[in-house]
């Protein structure tokens, strides 16, 4: 068995978790997030590479559910789109899952488009600049902060113009400043 | 930190508490991986080998793979993740926007088994003039002979089964992959996405009208919902097209046989597609998705087949007969390129109906309509039922009462209650077109409000349907045109075995076909 196996299993065994709940923030489906992850993995390790540890094969397979996220767009039917512009995905949030405070946010994240989601993820779960997130992506600078900007009024908040911080403006709760 | 970080955190950390692994996701992601790590390798050896190839086309006689024949006797069993949301993969895709900025490749018409050759000197403007290409196996080669000729035997005995196909292009100026079209029309049998090779045979593969997309539109390339005046149409946006230019265009073809494409044709030769019923959802044996779906594309559904298909860990565990058992092969040949001049700008379908970029949703002040659905108001859960009925008879009334077809989705099953005076968005549907347009609005009843009941495995419950009170955003749109509907308001869902609570609802009712055509 190859190095790199082992430290695929390693990974499996100790991440995979985390990689499932960072593609459910993603995608808001549980089913898509499986999906994604799966995929995010065989990139990541069908590449010829050295990756030293978990840590960092983590780190390359976060950004590659980010990169395949987004280019699973390409191949949405049409449906999908109806879809998508008269209601949120089939993953949101059911009863089971609205028990905690995020409920509101889980929904709102839901309704999301794509980048708007991603963007927002990057910003306020990966702690990435407005420009790392640009570089990420792949998107001007401006890009980035209008889809943050549109993302974030839907789930309740404003942003200010360097779109590094924010300001909470609905479900009565205090942002940073 | 802020409110929305705690909230995603608290999201975070909720999914990764009540995530499990798949027993042998390992063994799964180590197959998927390991076989393109061995595509990888091989590929750095066919470069060497492509210069052997176009050696022995000029009449050299070339020593070749003599590896005996290992003929299998027994069947072996390919297990295949299968998720309810990307299904059953097809062989052979190839990321040729990943080529964007690289180099140009190397030219590698010749692989072990195969050759590509083209028949044509340049490329028409528009891509629509076809162009075809030979995929030839060694055995058609006349210049070997001799010894090679017996180990070219035992290559293309070796090479008689079922691969997959992909064909693109890649466009280049100053020696830069600047632009590239993919998914052109594989030479595969439609249904099962196979193509079956011969010994000594060939295959054409036709590159049909395909929109060569710009490495520079970046974003815009991965978005194909486009806005034209404020119609939302799918395809290509201009900005996302290849400008005009004059670029050298390379053919690209993978070619993959592996166990899952005798997988795939293993559950061919029995009726099975590798289709799911459904994207995003997966369907019982025997359930009325089943039978609408088996009925449909003349192939059972791998998810309605009884005992193949896992679907707690969304595994199908397909038994290969030897007689379907191929050798792994993955090769990716890049053709000679041709000239391609591009003289003017890409040929992109406006919307050509007078009425449909001028009643658009922008310029109606209908709640629903602000490009997504807006939640405020409503509560968080959601259940999302589809129907289909004819709505036509809108377009001379000012109300309609019919029958419709309700099914739930996802697979809420249970029973609706309480939709009465909910507010519904009018939109076109054209027919042979994807783009839509929202066209007005209206007030919707179900069954005096009285229940529904929804039932994925019995199939679509009939309903009364009650539109009144419709608003064009304008003048109403012309005859022929088809309508669809979205309905939403607040009801109360009890789901089967669950107690009742209330709901957002939104309704989409389809034109005429079931949700899934």
């Amino acid at each position: 068995m190859g190095a790199w196996r082992g430290l695929l299993a390693e990974v499996v065994r100790t991440r995979h978790a985390s990689l499932l709940a960072y593609g459910y923030l993603l995608t808001s489906s549980r089913a898509d997030a499986e999906d994604l992850v799966q995929d995010a993995l065989v990139k990541v390790f069908s590449r010829v590479r050295t990756l030293p540890n978990a840590a960092a094969a983590d780190q390359y397979v976060r950004r590659a559910m980010l990169t395949l996220y987004l280019d699973r767009r390409r191949r949405d039917h049409a449906w999908n789109l109806v879809k998508r512009i008269v209601t949120t995905d089939d993953g949101v949030a059911g009863p089971e899952d609205s028990v905690t405070a995020s409920t509101d946010v889980r929904a709102s994240l839901a309704a999301l488009s794509p980048r708007e989601r991603a963007c927002v993820v990057l910003r306020h779960f990966d702690d990435l600049s407005v420009r790392e997130i640009a570089g990420r992506l792949g998107l001007a600078e401006g890009s980035v902060k209008r889809y943050l900007s549109d993302g974030l009024k839907r789930l309740g908040v404003e942003m200010t113009d360097d779109g590094a911080t924010v300001t909470v403006v609905a479900h009565g709760r205090e942002g940073r400043n | 930190m802020g409110s929305i970080d705690r909230d995603l955190q608290g999201i975070y950390d909720s999914e990764r508490d009540a995530t499990r692994t798949p027993a042998g996701l390992v063994d799964v992601v180590a197959r998927r991986a390991g076989r393109r790590r061995g595509s990888a390798i091989a590929g750095t050896a066919a470069a060497g080998l492509a210069v052997v190839g176009l050696v022995a086309s000029l009449g050299v006689a070339v020593a070749r793979n003599s590896e005996p024949v290992t003929t299998p006797d027994q069947p072996i069993e390919v297990n295949m993740y299968v998720g309810p949301t990307q299904g059953w993969q097809n062989e052979g895709a190839m990321d040729l926007v990943e080529f964007c900025g690289e180099a140009a490749p190397q030219t590698k018409p010749i692989s072990e088994y195969f050759t590509l050759s083209s028949n044509v000197e340049s490329l028409a403007d528009d891509l629509s003039t076809d162009v075809t290409f030979h995929v030839d196996t060694f055995a058609g080669t006349s210049e070997i002979t001799g010894t090679e000729r017996s180990g070219v035997l035992q290559i293309t005995s070796r090479i008689d089964g079922a691969g997959g196909l992909m064909q693109g292009w890649l466009f280049v100026q100053d020696g830069i992959v600047v632009g590239y079209v993919d998914n052109v029309t594989p030479g595969t049998d439609p249904l099962t996405g196979v193509r079956t090779w011969e010994d000594g045979g060939s295959t054409l593969l036709t590159a049909n009208t395909s929109v060569a997309v710009s490495c520079e539109a970046g974003e815009m390339a991965d978005d194909p919902f486009w806005l034209v005046g404020d119609a939302y149409v799918y395809g290509p946006s201009p900005a996302s097209i290849l400008p005009a230019g004059d670029y050298e265009a390379y053919p690209v073809v993978r070619i993959e046989a592996s166990d899952k494409t005798d997988a795939r044709r293993t559950l061919a030769a029995s009726g099975i597609s590798t289709s799911l019923v459904g994207p995003g959802r997966l369907a019982e044996p025997g359930s009325w998705d089943c039978q609408q779906a088996t009925e449909a594309a003349g192939l059972t559904p791998i998810d309605c087949v009884e005992g193949l298909y896992d679907q707690a860990w969304a595994i199908a565990t397909v038994t290969v007969p030897p007689e379907f058992q191929s050798p792994d092969i993955d090769v990716t040949l890049v053709g000679v390129p041709l000239p391609y001049s591009r003289t003017g700008e890409a040929v992109v379908e406006e919307p050509e109906s007078q009425w449909t970029t001028e009643h658009t949703y922008g310029m109606c002040s209908h709640g629903l309509v602000d490009g997504f659905w807006q939640t405020d108001g409503l509560p968080p859960s959601l259940v999302s039922p589809q129907g289909f009925a004819v709505l036509d008879p809108l377009l001379a009334n000012s109300s309609l009462t019919t029958s419709a077809g309700i099914l739930d989705d996802p697979q809420d099953d249970g029973t609706l209650e309480g939709i009465v005076d909910f507010e519904v968005l009018l939109a076109t549907d054209l027919d042979d077109s994807p783009r839509f347009t929202f066209a007005g609005s209206a007030r919707a009843t179900i069954n005096d409000g009285g229940p529904i009941i929804l039932d994925r495995y019995s199939g679509p419950t009939t309903v009364t349907l009650t539109l009144s009170d419709v608003t064009w955003c304008g003048d109403p749109p012309p005859e022929g045109t088809v309508l669809s509907a979205a309905i939403t308001g607040s009801a109360v869902f009890a789901p089967t075995g669950g107690d009742p609570s209330e709901v957002a609802v939104v309704l989409w009712i389809a034109p005429n076909g079931l949700p899934w055509d």
